[in-house]
């Protein structure tokens, strides 16, 4: 009975190894024991044409799959982001910002002063990135699609208790730009810096719904 | 061998903030990384923005690459967190599910899928109607080639794990075929 049992156990591990005698990713031990049991149990070879039929369908499914992707200039562009550069300029602005915060001003008026600074940075921020971009160019209104990008996507309030540097990342990360606030129930109008895929554009607000310490509500413009 | 050294003398500019390397590494890995998320979450937006995401994270560890594996089992270590972690957010595992009766789903009984489909394609789509474990465990050694150290190194689960999910793996593609009409005689 053990006999049969160390027999079984050797025959699952022997096909437990296959895969990897096939695509040749063994190493030279395990190969050798794998064509060691080949030899006497010529059965299994079987196994080894059913392998050989699913790598083919694993790498035609995987083949069939054929992106464009977008130039890799966004992606470089986004490297200079959250790097030393972009990471010190925005700790000094936010540090700015907090530091003119600090004397004592009515509530509203410091939120609303705090809504202009984060407009300002945030529009200044996408300027810079847009002439990095373009390579130092610019571009007039007239571009194509410039008209929808320019069209708010979504109406956002925030926390009381966000502050105007974790707004202003936030809006950044999600490629956001205010357009437009405060609006009646302390709403700001925000549109797409760049002109992300519907699923997209989705992705990027269900990421900004997600931050409730930051926002309390999201309503779409369109 | 010499795509490995000069995948590695890549990292090394990389970690130099050379962006000139980065788009050469974009240019050997972005396909295969993209895929790989892909056949994970699904969605090719999301795919694309994780396949982004596992690029910046490469340009920002840069330094820290330690050359123990190769970089495209260094990528695809990362990319697989990422992915995970967003179907996780996503809260998208039902997506496998509901794939998991992507041949039911057309409304015909087994025999009659069979007749549509040549093996070839049935296999196929069988392989995306996996669960997303075994889809990626499949994708991995039959696409990527990779080892079975590679393998544990991606995945971060035991050397063991890997042989026993890939043979759990295969079952469950011969039952889905054998759904299917295409009985392979195995297990």
């Amino acid at each position: 009975m053990s006999g049969i049992d160390e027999q079984l156990s050797e025959r699952e591990e022997i096909e437990m190894l296959l895969p990897w005698y096939v695509t040749g990713k063994l190493d030279a031990a395990d190969t050798a024991r794998v064509e060691t049991y080949l030899q006497h149990h010529p059965d299994m070879r079987r196994q080894l044409a059913l392998i050989a039929e699913e790598q083919t369908a694993t790498i035609a499914g995987n083949e069939a799959i054929r992106p464009r992707f977008a130039s890799a200039d966004a992606l470089l562009a986004r490297t200079a982001t959250p790097s030393s550069v972009a990471k010190s300029w925005l700790s000094g602005i936010v540090d700015a910002v907090k530091d003119l915060f600090q004397a004592p001003t009515p509530g509203a008026v410091r939120w609303a002063a705090a809504a202009a600074a984060v407009i300002i940075f945030v529009q200044a921020m996408a300027v810079g990135m847009l002439l990095t971009r373009e390579g130092g160019s610019y571009q007039t209104a007239s571009r194509p699609g410039v008209e929808a990008q320019m069209a708010p996507v979504a109406m956002v309030a925030f926390t009381d208790q966000a502050s105007v540097g974790a707004i202003a990342l936030l809006l950044y990360d999600q490629q956001l730009r205010l357009v437009d606030g405060p609006l009646p129930g302390g709403f700001y109008s925000v549109r797409f810096v760049d002109q992300p895929s519907p699923d997209e554009q989705q992705r990027r607000l269900a990421a900004v719904m997600s931050r409730k310490d930051i926002v309390k509500a999201v309503l779409p413009s369109r | 061998m010499q795509d490995q050294t000069d995948d590695r003398t890549l990292i090394t500019r990389i970690a130099g903030q050379d962006q000139a390397a980065l788009r050469a590494l974009l240019g050997r890995h972005q396909l295969r990384v993209y895929r790989f998320v892909l056949r994970i979450v699904r969605r090719e937006a999301v795919a694309e923005e994780v396949t982004n995401e596992v690029f910046l994270e490469a340009w920002r560890n840069a330094g820290s690459y330690e050359a123990r594996s190769s970089v495209g089992t260094w990528l695809l270590s990362i990319a697989h967190n990422r992915a995970v972690s967003t179907l996780r957010r996503r809260r998208e595992e039902t997506i496998d599910e509901e794939s998991a009766g992507a041949i039911a789903d057309d409304g015909d009984d087994p025999e009659v899928v069979a007749q549509k489909l040549d093996k070839a394609e049935a296999m196929r789509r069988c392989i995306a109607a996996l669960s997303a474990e075994h889809r990626t465990i499949i994708d991995l050694v039959y696409y990527h080639e990779k080892s079975i150290n590679e393998v544990s190194e991606i995945l971060n689960i035991p050397l063991n794990t890997v042989k026993t999910r890939m043979f759990y793996a295969r079952k469950k593609l011969s039952e889905l075929l054998a759904a299917a009409g295409i009985d392979r005689g195995w297990p």
